[in-house]
């Protein structure tokens, strides 16, 4: 009986952690996400009726989740017994709070529930009352997926994954199929209203795990025929591969449309920021929490040299001539250079800084920055809280030929032209000079990471004394990594204000630099593919989620915290950073290491580097 | 003797720099406002006792991320939230207390407060204790920037999960009459809460020094301070006197959470995030792991944010300089750290531990 009181805990653990997700009102929030949808007949006519909503699939998650992380690798029936007595006492716990919540409000004194927990709605019950008693299903699918073999594991997973996103998603599934005018009704078995059908699930589910189960299985036997090729066979299908992901990334505006290009030009944003962080912080080891300070001074520098109202354009140079704006290619160089100076200039007092003081001092840099763009000193320079307006958008001279030929009729025959074609300012047009920003950005970053100076930086983040015992010059090793990221920020900046036409200095505060920081910890520090992955991750979804919104701070935070515990590498781990972060060979003698036994944290890191070895 | 590098030779020439800058506005600007005559002693005094209540608040949380960061060598970033949950949870009590009429006599008064201090302290401490059991435990042996990136999350976590639970509008402490008008001493007007803030905390930080001093369970908590081995060897339970630590931090940010919002009347879930900051900066400025310079750290640094603008700032013709007394606090974190990394009593900071 003993094995079973650690799964009748979980379930506590675990209804509560359902509890607690509805009273923050993220459930109530995703209530109207529904997943997977079938039809009924109510009063003569068919209705789409939920079977599988986002609030239900969280909760079943979490219970997954949490037996799946009890269980032994060989589960007994006790334990099979135990998961299923888990999940029912979690269920338990929902369904108790779902019959007591409403309860406390009606004492009559007074005293309401929803005084102190503003989501403890009506709704909210309702939510959680209509899946209280599913959560053993996620125990048992918990079990039965203990069972099976780990590359069916991996391929179910990789199925149910691919349903939830594009069940969560299909509201813009929808909108891109409209978009490329793909006609309703041949997608109808697949999708309905703003979920999946059955049939779509199961579709898309047999689909992906089949994939995904086929890919693990002939992997190595592709990999061993190429290997078998001359070099320069592998080296063309290199170049291929290359050239068609280029064709693919400059057609998909033309795909995306203008919303969805929209949110690609903010990833991309956060990826030539990202690419710029990742240099301080996962090439050389600084963490700069103060790193917006330089996307700031990039925007407004474009803001100020661009915009006809600011104090620029009013001034006149000595010999009676007016400054004047300048337009977008001529500030773009100004904004990096001024962002590298900035780079280098609060670069040097925090050289001599460690680790964790170093991060207090660059975030108070930030908010100094921040401060100093809002104050009453400034402002007729910087425009205050007000901030600067009337940014003119960015003119592409080959993009507006195109532009001048649709105008006339003429046909424009590259396809790059023909996609440009869409209006004077469009997302559309700004992804093609986000991309071309990243691109540049990704392949200064690759070569960096290989040349001297890379090797540098990763000396100087394993072992500063040794670095500088190995003749490495710490001064101009630190400053370059700090200009070369400010650099990137700065020219990010830069794009950002005339997409903007007006900033602000309250866009560019400290959650700035630590979303950037989120999305290199969770694609993996050092990474350069892992920017790209985690900027996807966490500026692409939550800007599709829109409802999300206002918990996408607080589900930055849980990322952070359940990275580290569980997965400190990321998600495309860099090789060197996997080395860093085994547990075992943990080479910081000097760190505040604990005498007591590890946690439990440290017991799964361990073995999930272990699985991963 | 080492030739030092260009880069070495620029660092330092951009130190001597940036020091006489500093010193020529610490002596310019002074000098401006003094002659201008703007402000009257009873200005000044007025800003030096504004200050001093403010920092003692600086001081107290300043107390938790000092006691934290001399054990485990670790910036509890989260700490800022802690204050803000001890403020939140105390809001409840005292709104209770409210509704109920609780709080309108003087004995009343006393005991509403007592109580709200009470409950403001049990919810801070029990999130400071949970912070430590799931975020930081688990990751003691890690390398250092991770329990810190752990920390930010936490303190994230914290803000939104206030946020969500209680909602992100503000909340208005109820009024307590015994608490409100001010005396006058001289010319000078004092608040009364700022006098009950300053003595709080006087007598909380003197409860402290001498628990850390003479107690058994304080001597442990030094003794795990110097080496966790060692003390662990002497058979001090190092775990149990971590948690003591997080809790006695946690217990003086729910206090200071309290008598922040006596002095402002409200509380809001990213309420802890400034005070957090500028309680680090005291830490550091009065060395940090030591506790006196935290209580010094604190009170110094609420005195030049409220004297500096004034200060410093009005005399070289900046407008509306109390805008930027945020400012003026990162630039002596800033500056403190660059030309005297060990604060003003303690030991060094930015030592050799990567």
């Amino acid at each position: 009986m003993a094995v079973l009181t650690p799964y009748g805990r979980r379930g506590l653990i675990v209804g509560g952690v359902i509890v607690f997700l509805g009273l923050v009102g993220l459930l109530e929030a995703f209530s109207t996400r529904s997943i997977i949808n079938v039809l009924r007949t109510a009063g003569g006519k068919p209705v789409a009726v939920t079977l599988l909503s986002l609030p239900e699939l969280l909760a079943l998650i979490v219970a997954f989740v949490a037996v799946r992380g009890l269980l032994p690798a060989r589960p007994r029936a006790l334990d099979a017994f135990g998961a299923v007595g888990c999940g029912a006492a979690a269920s338990a716990v929902t369904a108790a709070f779902v019959r007591l919540g409403p309860a406390l409000g009606a004492g009559g004194d007074g005293f309401e529930l929803r005084d102190v927990f503003i989501h403890a709605t009506p709704e909210l019950f309702e939510v959680l009352g209509s899946f209280a008693w599913h959560l053993p299903l996620a125990a048992l699918a918990a079990v039965a997926v203990a069972f099976v073999r780990p590359d069916v594991r991996r391929a179910v997973t990789a199925g149910a994954i691919a349903v939830a996103l594009v069940g969560v998603l299909s509201d813009h599934v929808t909108i891109l199929l409209d978009h490329n005018g793909v006609p309703r009704a041949s997608t109808a078995w697949f999708l309905r209203g703003k979920s999946l059908t059955v049939a779509g699930a199961a579709t898309l589910f047999g689909g992906v795990a089949a994939l995904r189960w086929l890919g693990e299985r002939f992997r190595p036997v592709a990999d061993r025929r190429l290997a078998a090729r001359p070099a320069r066979d592998r080296r063309w299908l290199r170049r291929g591969g290359i050239a068609l992901a280029g064709v693919a990334l400059i057609a998909l505006p033309r795909f995306a449309g203008s919303y969805h290009s929209e949110v690609l030009n903010q990833v991309g944003l956060f990826v030539l920021m990202g690419l710029g962080l990742n240099i301080v912080v996962g090439f050389a080891g600084m963490l700069d929490l103060g790193y917006v300070a330089f996307f700031a001074l990039g925007a407004y520098t474009m803001g100020v040299l661009t915009s006809p109202e600011s104090f620029l354009a009013a001034a006149t140079v000595p010999g009676g001539q007016p400054v004047g704006p300048v337009g977008f290619w001529l500030a773009l160089p100004v904004c990096i250079v001024v962002a590298v100076i900035a780079g280098t200039l609060l670069g040097v007092p925090v050289l001599s800084l460690r680790g964790d003081y170093l991060a207090i001092v660059t975030l108070g840099f930030g908010e100094i920055i921040r401060v100093l763009a809002l104050s009453e000193w400034l402002k007729p320079f910087l425009g205050g809280s007000l901030g600067l307006k009337r940014i003119p958008p960015i003119k592409v001279p080959w993009l507006a030929i195109g532009d001048g030929c649709a105008a006339r009729g003429i046909d424009v025959p590259l396809c790059v032209y023909r996609l440009a074609i869409d209006g004077p300012d469009k997302p559309q047009k700004l992804f093609y000079i986000l991309l071309a920003g990243c691109v540049v950005a990704a392949f200064v970053a690759l070569r960096l990471k290989d040349s001297r100076h890379g090797r540098a930086w990763m000396a100087l983040r394993e072992d500063e004394d040794v670095a500088q015992a190995m003749g490495i010059d710490l001064v101009r090793t630190k400053l370059m990594a700090f200009a070369i990221g400010a650099a990137f920020s700065g020219l990010s900046g830069a794009i950002f204000a005339p997409k903007l036409v007006s900033i602000f200095p309250h866009s560019f505060n400290l959650l700035i630099s630590i979303n950037i920081l989120a999305l290199i910890i969770v694609g993996g520090m050092g990474s350069i593919p892992g920017v790209i992955v985690g900027a996807l991750a966490l500026v692409g979804l939550p800007e599709l989620l829109r409802e999300f919104a206002e918990y996408r701070l607080w589900a930055y935070g849980i990322v952070l915290v359940v990275m580290m515990l569980y997965r400190p590498e990321g998600m495309i781990p860099s090789t060197a950073t996997l080395r860093e972060l085994r547990p075992d060979d943990d080479a910081s003698p000097g760190d505040a290491a604990s005498p007591s036994p590890a946690g439990p944290g440290t017991a799964v890191a361990a073995a999930g580097a272990e699985a991963r070895a | 003797m080492r030739r030092s590098t260009t880069g070495e030779q620029l660092a330092t020439a951009m130190r001597w720099l940036t020091a006489i800058a500093v010193v020529g506005v610490l002596i310019y600007g002074p000098f401006q406002i003094l002659r201008s005559g703007k402000y009257g002693p009873e200005n000044w005094i007025a800003f030096v006792i504004f200050g001093l209540s403010q920092g003692s608040l600086y001081a107290l949380i300043a107390l938790g991320y000092t006691l934290v960061y001399g054990i485990l060598r670790m910036i509890n970033f989260a700490h800022g939230e802690v204050f803000m949950s001890g403020a939140y949870i105390g809001f409840f009590a005292a709104d209770a207390l409210n509704r109920a009429g609780r709080l309108d006599s003087t004995g009343g008064a006393l005991l509403g407060l007592a109580v709200i201090t009470l409950v403001a302290v049990a919810g801070s401490t029990t999130i400071a204790v949970l912070l430590e059991r799931i975020a930081y435990r688990p990751l003691r042996r890690a390398p250092r920037l991770v329990p810190l990136i752990t920390a930010i999350g936490a303190s994230l976590f914290l803000q939104y999960t206030f946020s969500g639970l209680f909602g992100s509008g503000l909340r208005t402490y109820p009024t307590i009459d015994l608490l409100k008008g001010s005396f006058r001493v001289g010319s000078v007007p004092i608040l009364k809460v700022h006098v009950l803030v300053f003595v709080a905390a006087v007598g909380l930080m003197t409860a402290l020094y001498l628990f850390v001093q003479r107690t058994r369970a304080g001597r442990a908590m030094r003794a795990v301070s110097e080496d966790k081995d060692t003390a662990a060897l002497m058979g001090i339970n190092v775990d149990g006197v971590i948690v003591q630590t997080f809790m006695l931090g946690g217990a003086l940010a729910g206090v200071a959470g309290v008598l922040h919002a006596l002095i402002y009347g409200q509380v809001v879930f990213n309420m802890g995030f400034q005070p957090g900051l500028k309680a680090f900066t005291a830490a550091v400025l009065g060395g940090i792991g030591n506790v006196p310079g935290a209580m010094l750290g604190g009170l110094f640094l609420g005195v030049v944010e409220s004297l500096g603008p004034a200060l410093f700032l009005e005399g070289l013709g900046i407008p509306a300089p109390h805008q930027l007394k945020d400012a003026i606090a990162f630039s002596l974190l800033v500056l403190v750290l660059v030309f005297r990394p060990t604060g003003i009593l303690g030991e060094r900071v930015a030592e050799k531990r990567a």
